[in-house]
């Protein structure tokens, strides 16, 4: 198992870092502010699971990481930093050397990542030798064959000919994922890697991002909707609501001592396999603010059912919780623990929702 | 009580036998979608019925409301072959059984106000009129949790959630037995699917419903069904009360489908031994023949792949089709 | 350990007007549970399709350009003889070939008649025979196209295979040989034109039907016990109306333009009555002399079909249902 506070110390080896990010759309109907300011770090290594519904923006920061989003229309504002270099104000052809060698991406479709009309051993090999023009075309051939070998695919030699639409999903997600590894990357984005696949092979999947990681030390940013997936994967886990994040630490703690309203409520709002029918779920009313005006104050407020007077008028900051947990909630502030206690568990997933 | 409401009374309410569904593809093939599925939806209970890609759970949902015909085999409705309805009874049943779809956003007309898309089965049934029509149209969004207001606005003002509740009110309009639900919660966020399986669930208590409960999310489907049917390529491969499911799976699909779904609890998640199948799930066009799972079992055998094997009953209302099992 | 630390940082920057370092006490009071109803509530202000589309296509300014130009010749057409004197068939010897100016706005034509009543008569001939082509062409293409793309199977294939045939004959040759058949006149033109111009609209139609029809709201009207009239009338029609309108905006200038070549060629609009082409063959008898009366009515045929193409445009992008916020 993993031991998140060894290799995740925040002395030295934060592999990247996103500080007050800020991001937003000019559109038909307004302005959308799809991130408001958001911070956070992956170190090396390791794997951290941003996790939050649609509209949430964790897809927005991956993008706006891999600066795959064009400035303007969109306005950027803030700093991401891949060991210490700012990614933000790069110019894009060194950008475009970092992508594919240092960070790679996987997306969630398959068939929209990989090119209909090119064999895959080809794709492949065009992704090494752009990045490393030493390499000459036996050599990446060759090292095309062992990439795909080593994701599972049976009789690579063969394979390299193929095209996508000769693969299956999970076969599809696999040469993807051959393509993001294949110049040992220092961090790998996934965004919803698995949610298209069946269940059966996302399992699959997940089991063998979890061996690359360990095998090639691959940082890991996981950006899903699934509790379940998070818990295979992560050491870390940032929870996302309305473009801010809400709560952050290693997931032991995020899932057995949850403090964030929303994230209890989430946690509580899928069944689990394990236990049995008369488990209540938890249903959060409501929908997520609309993110053309997001309301002044914390914006879970309306939907909480802990909320406070201060919920309303201002954002929270970020209490910690300890050494690694921080929670952007009021509930957190000296003020409200003098009044009204820490909120236990029980608090928190019964109250989350108004009105249940 | 004459025979016939004799018969209907202790029949399930809506049950299929030896169904088949075979769809034609240009070039010849034969698309085996369902292929010999037998199962019964008692009234007032709810079966769930569970499968990957491809497995054949959503025709045999819209077969059991009529809109498929079967290639054989065949659907029953209260004890009674619908096939062999007469025009009334048809058009009778075809009120009774009802579905929900799975996409909130393409199964509501972005032309129709709110209003009217839920009022469509009144108009249609001509069940009420003027004053006492809007009425019951209020009476319906007030049931899934909607306001009067929203009767005059449009789909595309509502979530993904509200558009789903929408569509739950429209079926309720023409007070249904029997309903299927296909995938109701699968386009939706997580905290919204509690909300809407927590309505389906209240509304099976108030309005005494019956329901097919498709999806291919076990934990959902195991949460809300008494009874789970696991299917695989056309055909049921287990089907059990969902805690014996879950406690006891005997065929190795249903093992290695639960050992693939994760458990948000770090702890427990790590824990775990995984059975890994390998590779995918094929495609259900000209299946092999045999047992179609022999191809990714781990416990094939070569009997396997020369039969197909049948649904048996190993007690307890547990049935599995499987050569290795019992 | 430190419960309550403020950490301003981490977990992201904070703009609030409050004072952060001394809040009241009464801050941390519990909201009292109130409504749940505010959760769902609707913000926005309700608007119908065509209010929403309205409000989209004014914020698109090319689009609002094409339309007010088209607008203003549609005005002129009616106004624009009235303003002047002439009667636009009244030759008048003494001011043969003369160019604009003061007297005649747009100069005069080889037999002395006033060019700015004539373009302005003829705008009344070409932008009338032009909506009414391409609206026949719509009304045909929407019948036959709804039926074929709706009920699909045999009748399907007989009428695509009909559409086939016809798209392969050239137009002109079918407009050659209704004019001998008929005569050259405006009825004759516009039969000309509908004869196989309804192919277009009829396959786009059919595509949109074929779409439509798988949709689940249309399941569900089916599962509900709608007939067939019904799912064609409310839910197909409907959400097909404004991709016809698009169509009929876009094919109005090819309408435009064909009446324009028609007539130019001699097969079209004759004499005494005006028309754009008409106009057009006649200046370009003329073009060494008196250019003015070329480049005049080319200029309003090439201006009318840029703006219907504009207002086509920015039409098509306000009535699709997908762009709706």
């Amino acid at each position: 198992m993993p031991n998140s506070e060894a290799k995740g110390s925040r002395a030295g080896s934060k592999l990247i870092e996103v500080e007050g990010l800020r991001v937003s759309f000019s559109t038909y109907g307004g302005t959308v502010k799809a991130v408001r300011g958001i911070s956070l770090s992956v170190s090396k290594g390791e794997c951290l699971a941003v996790v939050g519904e649609s509209g949430c923006g964790k897809s927005v920061t991956a993008q706006t990481i891999m600066r795959i989003i064009p400035s303007p229309p969109a306005a950027i504002e803030g700093s991401v930093r891949l060991e210490g270099r700012e990614l933000l104000t790069l110019p894009e052809r060194k950008m475009r050397s970092l992508r594919g060698s240092e960070i790679g991406m996987i997306f969630q479709d398959p068939m929209t990542s990989l090119d209909p009309t090119m064999p895959i051993g080809k794709q492949i090999t065009e992704g090494l030798r752009e990045h490393d023009r030493s390499v000459s075309r036996a050599q990446a051939r060759e090292r095309a064959v062992e990439v795909l070998a080593t994701v599972g695919i049976p009789e690579p030699e063969r394979q390299l000919k193929r095209y996508a639409y000769e693969f299956s999903g999970g076969m599809r997600q696999r040469v993807v994922i051959a393509m993001a590894v294949v110049c040992k990357p220092k961090l790998l984005i996934a965004d919803e890697p698995t949610t298209a696949l069946d269940v059966t092979t996302q399992a699959q999947i997940l089991d063998l991002m979890r061996s690359l990681k360990d095998e090639l030390g691959t940082a890991v940013l996981l950006i899903t909707h699934d509790m379940g997936v998070v818990s295979n994967m992560a050491d870390r886990i940032a929870v996302f609501y309305a473009g801010e994040v809400v709560e952050e630490g290693r997931a032991e703690e995020v899932f057995e001592s949850p403090a964030h309203p929303y994230t209890a409520a989430l946690l509580r709002s899928r069944p689990r396999l394990d236990r049995d029918r008369n488990q209540c779920l938890v249903s959060i009313p409501g929908s997520p603010p609309d993110l053309f005006a997001p309301p002044p104050g914390c914006a879970f407020a309306p939907r909480c059912g802990l909320a406070l007077e201060i919920c309303r008028r201002a954002r929270p900051a970020g209490f910690a919780l300890g050494e690694s947990h921080a929670a952007s909630c009021w509930l957190y502030h000296a003020k409200a623990l003098a009044r009204h206690g820490a909120p236990s568990r029980g608090k928190l997933e019964m109250e989350a929702c108004r009105d249940r | 009580m004459t025979a016939e409401a004799a018969r209907a009374a202790a029949a399930p309410l809506a049950e299929a036998r030896d169904l088949k569904l075979y769809f034609h593809l240009a070039g010849g093939a034969v698309l085996k979608a369902v292929d010999g599925v037998s199962l019964s939806i008692a009234e007032g209970r709810t079966v769930g019925l569970v499968g990957e890609s491809g497995c054949g759970k959503s025709t045999t949902g819209r077969a059991l409301v009529g809109m498929y015909e079967p290639t054989a085999g065949s659907v029953l409705f209260k004890g009674k072959d619908i096939g062999s309805l007469d025009k009334a009874e048809r058009g009778e049943f075809a009120r009774h059984a009802q579905m929900i779809f799975q996409d909130p956003y393409s199964s509501l007309n972005p032309r129709m106000t709110v209003g009217d898309i839920v009022g469509e089965g009144i108009d249609i049934h001509r069940l009420y009129a003027g004053r006492e029509r809007m009425e019951r149209i209020w009476e319906l969004l007030g049931l899934v949790g909607l306001a009067k207001e929203h009767a005059n606005r449009f789909p595309h003002e509502f979530s993904g959630g509200q558009r789903q509740r929408i569509g739950i009110a429209r079926s309720l309009a023409v007070e249904p037995r029997f309903i299927v639900c296909d995938e109701p919660i699968s386009a939706l966020d997580v905290s919204i699917q509690s909300q809407i399986v927590n309505l389906l669930a209240s509304l099976q208590a108030r309005l005494g419903l019956t329901y097919l409960f498709i999806s291919h999310d076990l934990s959902m489907v195991k949460y809300i069904s008494e009874t789970v049917c696991v299917m695989y390529l056309g055909a049921l491969a287990e089907t059990a009360p969902s805690e014996e499911l879950y406690e006891r799976p005997l065929h190795p699909y249903t093992q290695a489908l639960l050992s693939a779904i994760p458990i948000a609890d770090p702890r427990a998640e790590r824990a775990r031994q995984r059975i890994l199948l390998s590779g995918d799930v094929p495609s259900p066009v000209d299946p092999p023949p045999g047992c179609r799972f022999a191809p990714r079992c781990p416990r094939a055998m070569g009997r396997c792949r020369e039969a197909a094997p049948e649904l048996r009953d190993v007690g307890g209302g547990h049935r599995v089709a499987c050569h290795a099992v019992g | 350990m430190k419960h309550g630390e403020n950490m301003a940082g981490a977990l992201g920057a904070q703009d609030s007007p409050l004072d952060l370092d001394d809040l009241g006490e009464e801050l941390f009071e519990e909201v009292p549970r109130g409504d749940s109803g505010e959760a769902d509530r609707i913000v926005r202000p309700c608007l119908t399709y065509w209010q929403d589309a309205w409000l989209r296509l004014r914020k698109n300014k090319i689009a609002m350009i094409g339309l007010g130009l088209l607008a203003f010749y549609i005005i002129m057409s009616l106004v624009g003889p009235l303003m002047v004197s002439y009667d636009f068939r009244a030759i008048d010897e003494a001011q043969m070939d003369s160019g604009p100016g003061p007297l005649h706005w747009f100069g005069t034509d080889t037999l002395g008649r006033d060019m700015w009543a004539r373009v302005w008569v003829g705008a009344r001939v070409s932008l009338s025979i032009g909506f009414l082509a391409a609206s026949l062409n719509a009304l045909i293409g929407v019948c036959v196209g709804g039926v074929s793309g709706y009920f699909g199977g045999r009748l399907d294939m007989a009428i695509m295979r009909l559409i086939d045939v016809l798209s392969g004959i050239p137009s002109l040759i079918v407009a050659i040989l209704v004019m001998v058949v008929m005569g050259a006149g405006i009825a004759p033109l516009v039969i000309a034109m509908i004869i196989v111009g309804w192919v277009g609209s009829a396959r786009l139609v059919r595509g949109q039907m074929l779409q439509l029809k798988n949709q689940e709201y249309v399941l569900a009207a089916r599962k509900l016990g709608a007939s067939d009239a019904r799912i064609i009338f409310r839910h197909l029609i409907p959400n097909t109306i404004g991709l016809i309108l698009t169509n009929v905006t876009m094919a109005v200038p090819y309408a435009i333009f064909n009446e324009a070549f028609l007539s130019f060629i001699g097969l079209g609009v004759q004499p005494p009555a005006a028309s754009w082409g008409l106009l057009a063959r006649y200046g370009a008898q003329s073009f060494r002399v008196a250019p003015w009366q070329l480049f005049i009515p080319a200029f309003f045929i090439s201006t009318t079909m840029l703006s219907l193409y504009l207002l086509g445009d920015g039409l098509r992008d306000a009535l699709d249902p997908k762009l709706r916020s």
